[in-house]
C-alpha cells in the first residue's frame, strides 16, 4: 500500500470527524439536543420497532415459501423420512414461540413507549405466571427429547440384520474420496496406513489374501437400491466428514479409527432425475469438515441403481490385486500369496509390530 | 482506603500500567474495538469471495498481496481469514472484550467496592490479554499465514504443517497466544469471583445484586472451571506438534509420507476443546444478558420481572453448560448412545433460556419505555436471542444434527445467538455506561442510525443462511462452484455479501461516535438514565477509589423503578427503606 493510501485513509477519518462536528453544531443551532432522548425519539423508535418485528416476520414467512424449492428434496433413504418428519415437527414447535415472542416484543415496544403522563406498572414477579411459562416449555421439550431420541435410536441402530447388510468402505484423503468393495469373498482385506503409496490408494495390505479381490474405486461409489449398506469410514490424513445430504447421512472420517453409518437407499439416481425433472441430477458425497485448502473440491459421485445394474457395474471393475502384472508390486504371485503359510504371516505381522514398537 | 484521586498520578501508571479497574475496563474495550474492526474487515473480504466467486477485487490484492493474486483470494488464505475471524471475535472481542470491559467496570462499582480485590492481578490480566492479541496480529504476517484450521483448530489439520500452510508458525503463535489468553481469563475470573464474594458493601446481599453482577459472577466461575481444560488441550497439541508425542494423532499418511504417530485420537482433542467450547458460549452470552437486564429495567422504568427466576436461570444455564459439550460431536464417531445423553441435557437448556425471554417480555409489559440507543440494542438482543435460540433446539437434536451439522444452518444459528446477540448486548452496555466511563454522552441520533441499519443487516446476512444449511450447503467452502446443486444460492450469496458489507461500514459510524464523544461529547450528569444501581451514585469524573466519601450502604434491591408512592420513578439502592416499606426483591 502506497503512501497515498494512508493519506487518503487519514483524510477520510478527519473528514468523518468534521462531519460529526458540523452535524452536532447544526443540531445545537436548531436547538435540539442530540444527547437527550426526546418524546419524538421514543414515539418513532417504538413505531419502528413494531414495524421491524412485523417486517421481519413477514420476511421470514416470505423466505420460507420462496426458498422451499431450494431445500433438499424428500429423503432418498429408508430412515430419511423419520428425520424429515422430526425436522418438520421441530420447526412447528419452535415457530410458535418465535412468531409469538416477536409479535409481543414489537407490540410492547410500540404500546409502551415513554411519553408524558404514562407511568410504568410496578410489578416484581408473579409466581403463577412464572410457573406456567416454566412448565409449558418443560413439557414440550421433554416430549421433543423423547421423540428425538426415538428417531436417533432407529437411525443409528437400525434393526436390519447384519448378514443382510452389504459393506462398503469409504476413505477420505486430501482431497479425494476412495471407495472399496469387498469383492467375491465378501470380506474387506487388511490395511495398514504405512502402505498408502502409488496406486495403493486404500493402504491395502497385500499380505492379507482377503484384500486381493477387493475393488478400489476413486471418486465414485455405486449402491444398489433397497439394499442396506454399512459404509465404513476411514481417513488417511486429517479429519474429513462424509456427508450425503440426500440420504440424511453424515459421519466423520477420523484418522486412526473406523466409523460407520448403516442406511438403505430407496431411490435410484434415475428416480430422482424423474422426481426433480432434472436430467443432470446426481447424488454426491461431500466433505463437510474443514480439511485443507481444497476442502471445497472434495466430492464423490454416488450412483444408486437397480441391483442388476449394480452387479454388472461391479463385475466390470478390476480387483485390487490380480497377480504379478499388477503394478502394486508385491513379490509373490497370487498363487504364491494363497500358499503363504500361517507361520510366515505371523512373522510378517510380528515385523510390523516390531516396527510399531520401534516407533 | 487511602486518599484517592487527589494526588496527580504519572501518565504511565494512570493510563498504561493502571491498576484502576475503570482504566483497565477502558483498555479492554478499546483493544476489543480494534480487534473487532480487524475481524469484521476479514469477514467482508471473505464474503466478497463467497458472494462474487472468482471475481477480481483489486482491493484484496492491495491488502493481502500474494494471498490474493490478481485480487482473487487464495483458497488456503480464505480458510485463514475464516479461522482468524472466528478466533478474534470469540476470544478477543466477546470473551476478553465483553467480560473484561464490563466485569471490570461494573463489579466494583455495582457491588460498592473501591476497586477489584487485586488491582495487580487485574492489570496482569489485561497485559496477558494484550499479548494474546499481539500474537494474533503477528501471526497474520508470518510465513504460511495465520492458523487456518477453523477456530476450533482440530488436529490433525492443525497439528501438521503438511496439512495446510497455516499449521506452521501461525498455528504455534495461535496456541501460545491462546495459553496467554487463558492465563488472562483465569487471573481475571478469580479476581471477579473474589471481589463479588468479599467486597460487597454493607447491605449488598447476594439477592440484592443487580443481574449484571450475577451474570458476570457466574461467567467468571464458568471461565475458571473450563479454561484450564482448553489450556490442557493447547499444551498437548503443542507437544504433538513440536515434541513428537501422539496425544491426538494416529495412523497418518500425508504428503506422501507415513508419520510415526500411534495410538492418539483427535476425538480426545474434540472432547477437551468442547468442554471449554460449550461453556464458552455462555461465557459470551451471560454477560450480554446481564447487561441487557440492567438496560431493559432502567429504560423500561420498571423492575425486572421475576428477579429470582432470572438468577436461578443464570445458575441453571451455567450448570448445564458443563454437560452439553457432546452436542458438537454427535457424528464424530463418539458413541451414539453417549450422544443421547447430550441431546437431553442440551434441549433442557431451552427451559431457562425461555424463562429469561418471557421475563424480559414481561418487563416490557405496561412499561414506560425510553428508547435510548442502549435500549434499542437490548431489545434487538432479545429478538436475536429468540431467533437464534430456537434453532438450537433443532441443532441439539442428534437425529437432526446428522444432516445439518457443519452446514450454513449452524453458521446462521451461532452467529445470531451468540455472535450478533452478544455484540448487541455489548453495544447496549457501551451506549448505556459510556457516561460512567468517560463522563460524557454519546450522540443518540447516530446511535439510532447505527442500531437500525445494523439490525436490518444482521437479519439480512444470517437469516437466509438457514435455508442454505437446510439445502445441505457446507460451511467453510471457499467456493460452491464444484457442486451444481448450490448454484441456486448464487443470488442469495450476493445479497448476504451486500448486507455484510453495509453493516460493516455502519459500524464506523459507531466508532466515530465513540471516539468523538470521548473528547467532544456533551458533559454527562451524575445519573443520566435515572438508574438505581450504585455506579450512578459516584461523581461524574470518578477517581481511583470511586466514591470520594464513604462507600454507600445498600438498603434495597436494584429494581425499584416507578415504585408507587415515590417522588421519582427510581430509587437508588442506597436510599433507606421507609418505615413499613418492603424491599421489592423480597416479598
Amino acid at each position: 500500500m502506497g503512501v497515498l493510501h494512508y493519506i487518503v485513509i487519514i483524510l477520510g477519518l478527519l473528514a468523518g470527524w468534521k462531519v460529526i462536528r458540523v452535524y452536532e453544531l447544526s443540531e445545537e443551532l436548531r436547538g435540539s439536543d442530540t444527547e437527550e432522548v426526546t418524546t419524538t425519539d421514543n414515539r418513532w423508535n417504538g413505531i419502528l420497532m413494531l414495524v421491524m418485528m412485523l417486517a421481519f416476520l413477514a420476511m421470514a414467512v416470505y423466505e420460507v415459501f420462496t426458498y422451499q424449492q431450494f431445500l433438499l428434496p424428500p429423503a432418498s433413504s429408508a430412515h430419511g423420512p423419520e428425520i424429515d418428519q422430526l425436522l418438520f415437527v421441530s420447526f412447528v414447535i419452535i415457530g410458535i414461540p418465535f412468531v409469538a415472542c416477536h409479535l409481543v416484543l414489537g407490540w410492547f415496544a410500540f404500546a409502551y413507549f415513554m411519553k408524558d403522563g404514562r407511568e410504568a406498572y410496578y410489578i416484581s414477579h408473579n409466581n403463577r405466571l412464572e410457573f406456567i411459562w416454566t412448565a409449558i416449555p418443560t413439557v414440550v421439550l421433554f416430549a421433543l427429547i423423547f421423540y428425538g431420541l426415538a428417531v436417533w435410536d432407529s437411525v443409528i441402530a437400525p434393526t436390519q440384520k447384519e448378514e443382510d447388510t452389504m459393506v462398503v468402505e469409504v476413505l477420505g484423503k486430501q482431497f479425494q474420496w476412495v471407495a472399496r468393495y469387498p469383492g467375491d469373498d465378501g470380506e474387506l482385506g487388511g490395511v495398514n496406513y504405512r502402505l498408502f503409496e502409488g496406486t495403493n490408494s486404500m493402504g491395502l495390505d497385500v499380505e492379507d489374501t482377503s484384500a486381493h479381490d477387493d475393488i478400489v474405486i476413486l471418486g465414485e461409489m455405486h449402491l444398489p437400491v433397497n439394499k442396506t449398506v454399512r459404509i465404513q469410514f476411514r481417513s488417511q490424513d486429517v479429519i474429513h466428514s462424509a456427508y450425503l445430504p440426500h440420504f440424511r447421512v453424515q459421519m466423520n472420517c477420523v484418522p486412526g479409527m473406523s466409523t460407520s453409518f448403516k442406511f438403505t437407499p430407496v431411490k435410484t439416481t434415475e428416480d430422482m432425475r424423474e422426481e426433480l425433472s432434472n436430467e443432470t441430477f446426481d447424488y454426491y458425497l461431500l466433505c463437510n469438515k474443514i480439511c485443507g485448502a481444497a476442502h471445497y473440491t472434495m466430492k464423490m459421485l454416488v450412483v444408486v441403481e437397480p441391483e442388476e445394474d449394480y452387479n454388472k457395474w461391479l463385475g466390470e471393475q478390476k480387483v485390487f490385486y490380480a497377480g504379478e502384472e499388477s503394478n502394486i508390486a508385491p513379490v509373490e504371485t497370487l498363487a504364491e500369496a494363497e500358499d503363504i503359510s500361517g507361520e510366515e504371516e505371523s512373522t510378517d505381522e510380528e515385523s510390523v509390530e516390531a516396527e510399531k514398537t520401534k516407533i | 482506603m487511602g486518599d484517592h484521586g487527589h494526588h496527580k498520578e504519572p501518565f504511565i501508571t494512570k493510563y498504561v500500567f493502571s491498576q484502576d479497574h475503570k482504566m483497565i475496563s477502558k483498555q479492554f474495550l478499546i483493544t476489543a474495538i480494534i480487534m473487532a474492526v480487524i475481524a469484521m474487515m476479514m469477514s467482508v473480504f471473505f464474503r466478497l469471495q463467497l458472494g462474487f466467486d472468482g471475481d477480481k477485487f483489486p482491493i484484496l490484492a492491495t491488502v493481502f498481496g500474494d494471498w490474493a493474486p490478481d485480487g482473487v483470494l487464495d483458497p488456503g488464505f480464505y480458510l485463514a481469514l475464516v479461522t482468524m475471524h472466528g478466533t478474534i471475535l470469540v476470544f478477543s472481542v466477546l470473551t476478553g472484550g465483553l467480560s473484561g470491559t464490563f466485569a471490570n467496570l461494573l463489579i466494583p462499582l455495582q457491588v460498592g467496592a473501591r476497586d477489584m480485590a487485586s488491582g495487580f492481578l487485574n492489570m496482569l490480566s489485561y497485559w496477558f490479554f494484550l499479548i494474546f492479541n499481539i500474537f494474533m496480529i503477528v501471526s497474520l504476517f508470518v510465513e504460511g499465514g495465520p492458523a487456518s484450521g477453523g477456530w476450533t483448530v482440530y488436529p490433525p489439520l492443525s497439528a501438521l504443517p503438511q496439512a495446510i500452510p497455516g499449521s506452521g508458525l501461525g498455528m504455534t503463535l495461535w496456541l501460545v497466544g491462546m495459553a496467554m489468553f487463558i492465563v488472562s481469563a483465569l487471573l481475571a475470573g478469580l479476581n471477579y469471583i473474589v471481589t463479588v464474594i468479599n467486597l460487597r458493601t454493607k447491605g449488598m446481599t447476594m439477592f440484592r445484586l443487580p443481574l449484571s453482577i450475577w451474570a458476570l459472577f457466574v461467567t467468571a466461575i464458568l471461565g475458571v472451571l473450563s479454561f484450564p481444560v482448553l489450556l490442557a488441550a493447547a499444551l498437548l497439541l503443542i507437544f504433538d506438534r513440536s515434541f513428537g508425542t501422539s496425544f491426538f494423532l494416529s495412523d497418518i499418511h500425508i504428503g506422501g509420507e507415513a508419520l510415526n504417530y500411534m495410538g492418539g485420537s483427535p476425538i480426545l482433542y474434540e472432547h477437551l476443546f468442547w468442554f471449554l467450547g460449550h461453556p464458552e458460549v455462555y461465557i459470551i452470552l451471560l454477560p450480554a444478558l446481564g447487561i441487557i437486564s440492567e438496560v431493559i429495567a432502567t429504560n423500561a422504568r420498571k423492575p425486572i420481572f421475576g428477579y429470582r427466576m432470572m438468577v436461578a436461570s443464570i445458575l441453571f444455564i451455567g450448570f448445564l453448560s458443563f454437560i452439553v459439550w457432546g452436542h458438537h460431536m454427535f457424528i464424530t464417531g463418539m458413541n451414539p448412545f453417549l450422544g443421547s445423553v447430550f441431546v437431553a441435557t442440551t434441549l433442557v437448556v431451552a427451559i431457562p433460556s425461555a424463562i429469561k425471554v418471557f421475563n424480559y417480555l414481561a418487563t416490557l409489559w405496561k412499561a414506560n419505555i425510553r428508547f435510548s440507543p442502549a435500549m434499542l440494542f437490548a431489545i434487538g438482543m432479545v429478538s436475536l436471542f429468540i431467533t437464534g435460540g430456537v434453532t438450537g433446539i433443532i441443532l441439539g437434536d442428534s437425529a437432526l444434527d446428522i444432516n445439518i451439522h457443519d452446514t450454513y444452518f449452524v453458521v446462521a444459528h451461532f452467529h445470531i445467538v451468540m455472535g450478533a446477540s452478544a455484540i448487541f448486548g455489548m453495544f447496549a452496555g457501551i451506549y448505556h455506561w459510556f457516561p460512567k466511563m468517560y463522563g460524557r454522552m454519546m450522540n443518540n441520533k447516530l446511535g439510532y442510525i447505527h442500531f437500525w441499519v445494523t439490525v436490518v443487516c444482521v437479519y439480512g446476512v444470517f437469516f437466509p443462511m438457514h435455508f442454505q444449511g437446510l439445502a445441505g450447503m457446507p460451511r467453510r467452502y471457499y467456493s460452491n462452484s464444484f457442486f451444481e446443486q448450490f448454484s441456486i444460492f448464487d443470488e442469495m450469496n450476493v445479497w448476504i455479501t451486500v448486507f455484510a458489507t453495509l453493516s460493516s461500514f455502519v459500524q464506523f459510524l459507531f466508532i466515530g461516535n465513540f471516539f468523538y464523544s470521548i473528547f467532544r461529547g456533551k458533559k454527562a450528569v451524575e445519573n443520566p438514565w435515572g438508574s438505581n444501581t450504585l455506579e450512578w451514585t459516584t461523581p461524574v469524573n470518578l477517581g481511583h477509589g470511586n466514591w470520594p466519601g464513604p462507600i454507600p450502604e445498600v438498603h434495597r434491591w436494584a429494581y425499584d423503578y416507578s415504585k408507587p408512592g415515590k417522588k421519582e420513578d427510581f430509587v437508588s439502592q442506597n436510599v433507606p427503606l421507609e418505615e413499613g416499606e418492603l424491599d421489592g426483591g423480597e416479598h
